[in-house]
């Protein structure tokens, strides 16, 4: 096991004993009934990254849907295309990418709130290709070598895990932001190795970490978690569709 | 375990209450992080590919770093432009990008020998401020021996790192 790999065991391993731990000492209250979502949002920090970089241009948006009490599917797809000229080269790449998993919210929650923070996991590909042409390396020796790489194409998979917070700032509208850790586990294999890997980052670190910046509404779903009394020595959960 | 998750509880509780101040100081803190994140339009990176080469002579099972004396280096078909002259203990040689070989002469005092290089060539994007370099993988060297015993491949990857590539042994005197 690398490094890294420790790093994330130890990580998820941690961050679910701390959610089971917490909630065994929850108190047996009343009866309760919360209303969930879906939730569509979109990633603002890829307009942010236009101004920085203009030659990348994409968007993300995320979904997410509670399917029990503080328990989330969610996913999140978008494009991104990169297009360059420079004196020494022309680059283009382009790739859509999906990232399914799920979040938990670690927060105990009033019927009434609906903050959270979560710790999510996905699972997530891309299908990309990139090409370079007029390509010159320049060397004062033996000369300058021009040459160009064929359009390559690659569907690389990695795994995320993601720690966040969204907070509802009016009604039904949701901000928030997340940090991710991509862990790449099919790496391309290719004419050309890739640079910038669309929706995992820099495909030349082992670990990239990206962040997001989410804003979503919330399309009020009946969803109704209902926790029942504790009745002898025991705890029941039964969701209601 | 039971301090760790009343700590855990306490902090939540405390996140909790205070929500509204700190999340737009996050935001603000967010925003901030991503204008100083803006990259660097310049290429800070090493783009120039050499092979570097070490000059030795066994010496009682260790490498002892050895000069060549009134020396001279250049590539084979480049006769007119020598890579270095004079004293020379190391060097760092360009490969040639556009054929899967290259040879180099090396002369010291009246005697020449070549240095012939084989490997397989890779076009490398570096980064989109510093472009693309070529890359040298799998090299295979031959010496011809007439004041060089022999040569050791240290690392068969030629890329822009300062990584030692090759060690030649000299005949010991």
């Amino acid at each position: 096991m690398t490094r890294t790999s420790k790093y994330i065991f130890s990580g998820i391993s941690l961050l679910l004993v701390l959610t089971f731990s917490v909630r065994a000492q929850l108190p047996e209250t009343q009866d309760t009934i919360r209303y969930g979502g879906v939730r569509v949002g979109v990633d603002l920090l890829p307009f942010v990254g236009y101004f920085l970089d203009p030659p990348m241009q994409g968007y993300e948006l995320f979904l997410d849907a509670e399917f029990s009490d503080g328990w989330y599917l969610a996913a999140e797809g978008g494009r991104l295309r990169y297009h360059k000229t420079e004196p020494d080269y022309a680059y283009r790449m382009k790739g859509s990418y999906l990232k399914l998993g799920i979040d938990h919210n670690i927060l105990n929650r009033t019927p009434q709130e609906n903050e959270s923070i979560t710790w999510g996991l996905r699972i997530a590909a891309v299908d990309m290709t990139h090409e370079a042409e007029e390509i010159t390396i320049h060397d004062g020796y033996w000369g300058d070598l021009n040459t160009s790489l064929p359009p390559d194409h690659l569907r690389p998979f990695w795994f995320e895990v993601t720690v966040g917070i969204k907070a509802e700032v009016l009604k039904n509208f949701f901000m928030g932001w997340n940090v991710r850790g991509h862990f790449l586990l099919i790496y391309p294999k290719g004419v050309m190795q890739p640079y910038i890997i669309p929706g995992y980052g820099n495909a030349e670190k082992k670990f990239p970490i990206t962040f997001n910046y989410i804003l979503a509404y919330r399309f009020p779903y009946k969803l109704k978690v209902k926790v029942k009394k504790k009745k002898k020595g025991t705890t029941t959960e039964e969701e209601e569709r | 375990m039971k301090q760790v998750t009343d700590i855990y509880t306490k902090v939540k509780k405390n996140i909790r209450k205070s929500w509204k101040i700190w999340f737009p100081a996050v935001v603000t803190l967010l925003l901030l992080m991503a204008g100083a994140c803006n990259p660097s339009k310049r290429c800070l990176e090493e783009t120039d590919v050499f092979m570097h080469v070490r000059f030795v002579t066994p010496d009682e099972g260790k490498d002892r770093d050895t000069t060549l004396q009134d020396a001279q280096i250049y590539g084979v078909g480049r006769e007119d432009s020598l890579l270095a002259y004079g004293s020379i203990h190391k060097i760092d040689l360009p490969l040639n990008a556009h054929y899967d070989s290259t040879a180099f002469v090396i002369v010291s005092d009246t005697l020449k020998d070549t240095l012939t290089c084989r490997y397989t060539r890779t076009t490398r994007l570096l980064s989109f401020e510093c472009g693309f370099i070529a890359e040298f993988h799998d090299l295979q060297l031959q010496i011809t021996h007439h004041f060089l015993d022999s040569v050791t491949v240290i690392n068969p990857l030629v890329t822009n790192t300062d990584d030692e590539n090759v060690k030649i042994y000299l005949f010991r005197d």
